[in-house]
């Protein structure tokens, strides 16, 4: 009788493995080893049932270069490689792993995963600035938010989308005046499920009618996308304004000041009605069109709702009046029935539903461990990310008979997420750990309506943020040092907001009256704005000149000291240096990072200064503009538009190919002196090390066979100019592009 | 000099290659019953699951255009100043209108090169959308879909790629000249058919020189050790998309020999002919747009910005019309001469127009989405008329209306596209080249 390891309780499992006893992490409920031993031993019994033989474990390098790509989104440095090849340590697989999860590579990363899935962009719309909710999810990646608290607070936001830290408002923000189609995203992000196609009939694929999906919808009944000033700080004077504007009838007055709070009127408003009104088109007999229905869940334990019945208010009697009423124009009497209309059911404007909360009860439902899709969905998209291929394919089309490739696999992973407390980091932590990423990658492609299992990951390009932050290392020394903190560009939005909000009356009316000028007197106000300009423009210059007048002070006084270093310096008095250097800093002047400036910047930008051209931005892909504009690096080799969801590709296409024959390789990395790639092989003198060099810094391994024989033979023949032969060559690659 | 004086001066190479160009443009043009579609024909979807139909093989239709020259107003250009002029009316403003060489068609005074031209154009006075916007409006001319958040529709351009294909196989078939974002897209279909993205004309296409540095004989050195290299890996793995970047690279190095490549640059053209069209982003970008018809490239598509006149709409029609007139006008001429024009079908478009009534102190005009002018001309269009009324002040369509898909529609028709052909998105939804867009064959007439 074959004793299989499914039949052993959780407990049974542990007494059996052997505590390695050295742990790094604070004890959590998961043992990572002994999760990820349980992973690999469901694959098995998958492969024997299926009668395939999973493939040999990877050696180092190939496992290095897999686990960079795919926890920091960028291949290793030559150094990086050396030091992790070097190693002895028995445990260094496990430690990288741990060490990467850590780093700031990470975060960079797993942002790009969330930009392509949640549409990221610089500017939700012209009215809508994206950077606080680009702030919100670095932030949230950065503290490791458990992902149910995550998706809740996108979920669950309000108030001023440009409001401080309020960035979570995005995710609702992103389909601003679209809040049917909010809904069917938000459903095939979180739950796989694929909702759209009800928002007009029954679904034709799968069991959705329409009126499930408005029953969806119903959860953010009266949701307004509308910021209500009545509940920002401050704003009264702005209420008190625009009163003062109606008074007077200052109609171009009003435009300015709707104007400048654009940027203040947007936001989410409501807490739910949990009721809708079906479209006046309805053609289904299960409800009558324009009727009110009811929310409510598509799966799982739909939320209660507690409707209060509003009390019937009495209705004002008003008759016309058919004299008045035939003098009256057309847009009059427009006015008047509306105004009548009101007054017959009690109210002014538009009567309006009880707040009932209903999007939190949404929220919790979404989020809920017991909601049979949210988990699944996760765990199969991290289940993906790591292994190049879900469970489930389609990660997004789950219909009611859809059935993973591995159930019990899948099962457990589920478990497992909900174990982790949806800590995403811990989750990805155990599958990195396991041995089936381990693998060689398979050598046959495996077309994508057959069963795959998982012998080993599977071979994939890089994604185009893979590829341009991978250019980047060979361009940049420790391009992860140079990721910006998470909220650089949210705190320009975040002042605009709070100064629009704070002004005084009087700043209001001086900046409402200049603003006039935009109806009034176009010209006038481009004249005006010229000079403003001009007048920013000659503070800056004047700054920069008093700026640059204390520099040059500074570097009179320390020129008897400068000439002390370089005399220690070609002496090679170690000692000497030191001293002089803690004086120059004394001083004011930091010379490691004057000349690590120097360096880095390299000869692109030298060339560039004073010929007005702006050099690329040698940043990585996550601290881009989102997306990156047409014709950039990263929307050629298949960035999404961010139009779509995960619109992203890894196809091959001419603009790319055309950018690594002869563009960004020859003008980043090739010919610019300051890229760290060739300073690095320039630094050793023999030219097998050259060779090695430049295998271990693009293609992270050590040259094969003849390689490094045949390539330094041809250094030392025809002269340096083969080493950029061969980067370029190595470059081009398949093996560069491709993560085996 | 004119432009017949100008072709007859250029060059003797330029006129051998344009000859042997407009050999080939000559015989695809007129009642061909069956374009490059049979690569089209092949046009079948892979079953989807359960109950989803299977695209039936494309058939394409008489076509009377091969190519097309999309011209893009970015910003609603506004209707009654340029091709829908109000003489006599309170809402005209200060813009007068003067006689075309077609009769009873008149236009705005900034145009009058174009009134030259005008036997070539057929006015669409009665166009008309629902999208006041300018993101919903330009999707909604370029997809004949309104503009929606869980799927994104392919422009026409993109259709036109799809349902029928490429006649050179080394150059693009879809390319966008100063467009930015939300203009046309690949939408739902594969990234090939996506618009290659020119921002300067006078640039080009981007990295497709060798480097300076490098010198044909090492570039070839390279690339045999690259293939080298390569070897081993597309051994190793048998994958498709492995073996779909050993095509890429043969596809752009073949780019990179070709003479078609040429076509890309401007700076072959005589000066006086540049001029002509207008030493501007547009201007040279349509110039570059007849050079890549020129090599069969079938849909350039040339945007113009800066219509969107809230606050100075006289001003700027005044400022940026005349340059506009010069370069459309040189261009139909260019055309013409160069015996393209049958089978070139020139689109002016714009988002909405823009108020009749003239708003913000005596200076501007707001969206009008409800009544705008497009027109055509080229590739089978019978022009001097103009096709559709609006009533007295410009505001309301009373004859002939034309939705947007129409219009759409009506490119498709002129290509030989059918619209009544669905296509299904990867997520199984059928759609058509212009939604529910009828053609307007009285243009054909």
């Amino acid at each position: 009788m074959k004793l299989h390891l499914s039949y052993l309780t959780p407990v049974m499992a542990l007494a059996l493995v052997v505590p390695d006893g050295t742990p790094t992490d604070p004890p959590k409920s998961v043992n990572v080893k002994t999760a990820a031993k349980r992973i690999d031993r469901l694959l098995e019994l998958d492969m024997k049932r299926a009668k395939i033989t999973p493939n040999a474990m990877a050696n180092d390098a190939t496992f290095l270069r897999r686990t960079y790509a795919g926890i920091i989104g960028r291949i290793p440095t030559a150094k990086e490689t050396l030091e992790f090849l070097n190693s002895q340590d028995q445990n260094k697989r496990s430690k990288i792993v741990d060490s990467l999860l850590n780093s700031p590579g990470f975060n960079s990363h797993m942002f790009n995963f969330w930009a392509d899935l949640l549409r990221v962009k610089t500017r939700l719309s012209n009215q809508v600035s994206g950077e606080p909710f680009i702030h919100y999810l670095k932030d949230s990646i950065g503290k490791n938010k458990p992902y149910d608290e995550f998706v809740k607070e996108m979920v669950t936001a309000s108030g001023a989308a440009h409001s401080r830290n309020n960035g979570a408002t995005g995710l609702l923000m992103r389909d601003r005046g679209m809040p049917l189609d909010s809904m069917a995203n938000t459903v095939r992000v979180f739950l796989g499920t694929r909702l759209e196609c009800a928002q007009c009939h029954d679904h034709p694929f799968d069991k959705w009618k329409q009126k499930d999906f408005y029953q969806m919808a119903a959860f953010a009944g009266g949701l307004s996308y509308r910021n209500d000033l009545a509940k920002v700080p401050g704003a009264n004077n702005v209420r008190k304004m625009y009163g003062e504007l109606r008074q007077k009838k200052d109609s171009d007055g009003q435009k300015a000041l709707g104007r400048m709070m654009r940027q203040v009127s947007n936001g989410l408003n409501g807490s739910g009605t949990g009721l809708i009104q079906l479209p006046k088109d309805y053609k289904y007999d299960d409800a009558k069109p324009r009727s009110t229905v009811m929310a409510h869940a598509i799966f799982g334990k739909s939320p209660k709702i507690e409707f209060k019945q509003p009390k019937p208010k009495k209705a004002k009697k008003e008759k016309r009046d058919p004299r008045k009423w035939r003098r009256m124009t057309a847009k009059e009497r427009m006015k008047e029935r509306q105004r009548m209309q009101a007054g017959r059911r009690g109210g002014r404007g538009r009567s309006r539903a009880p707040e009932l909360n209903t999007r939190v009860s949404y929220g919790e439902w979404l989020t809920s461990a017991k909601n049979p899709r949210f988990t699944k969905v996760i765990a199969n998209r991290m289940w993906k990310s790591v292994m190049g291929r879900g469970l489930i394919e389609p990660v997004d089309n789950i219909m009611e008979k859809t059935e993973s490739s591995n159930p019990a696999l899948m099962k457990y992973l589920e478990k497992l997420m909900v174990d982790v407390d949806y800590d995403l980091k811990e989750f990805q932590r155990v599958l990195f750990n396991t041995n089936a990423f381990q693998r060689e990658a398979t050598k046959k492609e495996i077309p994508s309506d057959q069963k795959y299992h998982f012998q080993g990951p599977v071979l994939r390009r890089m994604t185009a943020e893979q590829v341009w932050d991978s250019m980047l290392t060979l361009v940049v020394a420790d391009v992860d040092t140079k990721l910006r903190e998470p909220e650089a560009r949210a705190q320009s939005v975040y002042n605009d907001y709070e100064r629009l909000i704070n002004m005084s009356a009087e700043e209001l009316r001086a900046e409402v009256n200049q603003q006039k000028l935009r109806y009034s007197d176009p010209k006038k106000y481009r004249a005006q704005q010229r000079q403003r300009q001009t007048r920013l423009q000659a503070e800056r210059s004047r700054k920069a000149q008093s700026e640059q007048r204390k520099q040059a002070e500074l570097r009179k006084r320390a020129q008897p000291l400068y000439r002390a270093l370089i005399k220690a310096r070609r002496a090679s008095d170690v000692a000497k240096i030191a001293q002089l250097k803690s004086e120059l800093k004394k001083m004011g002047i930091d010379v490691d990072a004057v000349e690590k400036k120097r360096r880095d910047r390299g000869s692109m930008m030298r060339r560039n200064r004073g010929r007005g051209r702006r050099s690329t931005q040698l940043v990585r892909a996550s601290d881009q503009q989102h997306p990156a504009p047409n014709g950039h690096f990263l929307r050629k080799f298949g960035q999404s538009d961010r139009d779509q969801i995960q619109a992203s590709h890894t196809e091959a296409n001419v603009p790319q190919v055309l950018s690594l024959l002869n563009g960004f390789v020859e003008k980043q990395v090739l010919s610019n002196s300051g890229s760290a790639l060739m300073r690095s092989i320039d630094s050793v003198s023999s030219s097998k090390e050259k060779v090695r060099r430049a295998y271990l810094g693009i293609l992270n391994r050590e040259p094969r066979g003849r390689e490094q024989a045949v390539w330094a033979h041809a250094i030392d023949t025809e002269g340096s100019g083969v080493i950029k032969d061969l980067v370029w060559i190595l470059v081009n690659t398949h093996e560069f592009r491709f993560i085996q | 000099m004119n432009i017949k004086e100008l072709f007859q001066k250029s060059d003797e190479c330029c006129r051998r290659d344009f000859m042997s160009g407009a050999a080939s443009g000559l015989l695809a043009v007129g009642a061909m019953p069956v374009l490059s579609g049979f690569a089209a024909a092949q046009d079948k979807q892979k079953k989807q699951g359960k109950g989803k139909p299977v695209d039936k093989p494309l058939v394409l239709g008489p076509a009377t255009a091969k190519n097309v020259i999309y011209l893009y107003m970015s910003g609603g250009i506004s209707h009654i100043d340029t091709f829908d002029t109000k003489p006599g009316a309170d809402n005209q403003g200060p813009i007068e209108s003067i006689k075309t060489n077609a009769d009873g068609v008149r236009i705005s005074q900034y145009f009058p090169e174009l009134a030259k031209h005008m036997d070539k154009i057929a006015l669409i006075n009665s166009m008309s959308s629902t999208q006041g916007a300018h993101a919903q409006g330009r999707y909604f001319m370029h997809t004949s879909y309104p503009m929606r958040g869980t799927i994104k529709h392919p422009s026409i351009g993109a259709w036109l790629n799809r349902m029928s294909g490429k006649t050179n196989p080394a150059l693009p078939g879809h390319v966008g000249i100063g467009a930015g974002a939300n203009t046309a897209s690949a939408g739902f279909f594969e990234s090939k058919f996506a618009p290659l993205p020119i921002g300067n004309p006078e640039s080009g296409l981007q990295d497709s020189k060798r480097h300076g540095s490098v010198s044909e004989d090492r570039f070839s050195r390279r690339l045999a050790k690259l293939a080298e290299m390569n070897k081993a890996f597309t051994s190793k793995f048998n994958d498709r998309k492995v073996r779909g970047y050993d095509d890429m690279y043969q596809e752009a190095l073949r780019l990179m020999k070709s003479d078609d490549l040429a076509a890309f640059d401007i700076g072959k053209e005589p000066k006086e002919l540049r001029d002509a069209y207008g030493r501007n982003q547009f201007g040279q970008g349509c110039l570059l747009a007849r050079r890549l018809i020129e090599h069969n490239v079938r849909f350039v598509e040339v945007v113009s910005g800066g219509w969107d006149t809230h606050t100075n709409n006289f001003d700027a029609m005044e400022d940026r019309c005349p340059p506009l007139d010069q370069s459309i006008a040189t261009l139909l001429a260019d055309l013409e001469v160069r015996g393209l024009l049958d089978d070139t079908m020139v689109v002016f478009a714009t988002e909405f127009g823009r108020t009749p009534d003239i708003v913000n102190n005596g200076n501007g005009r707001n969206h009008f989405p409800k009544a705008f002018t497009c027109w055509l001309a080229g590739g089978g269009i019978v022009g001097g008329r103009a096709y559709g009324k609006t009533d007295a002040k410009g505001a309301n369509v009373i004859e002939n209306p034309v939705p947007v898909p129409d219009l759409n529609a009506t490119i498709a028709h002129a290509l030989g596209l059918p619209t009544e052909h669905i296509i299904h998105s990867p997520s199984g939804r059928p759609f058509r080249v212009a939604h529910k867009g009828k053609p307007i064959r009285a243009l054909f007439a």
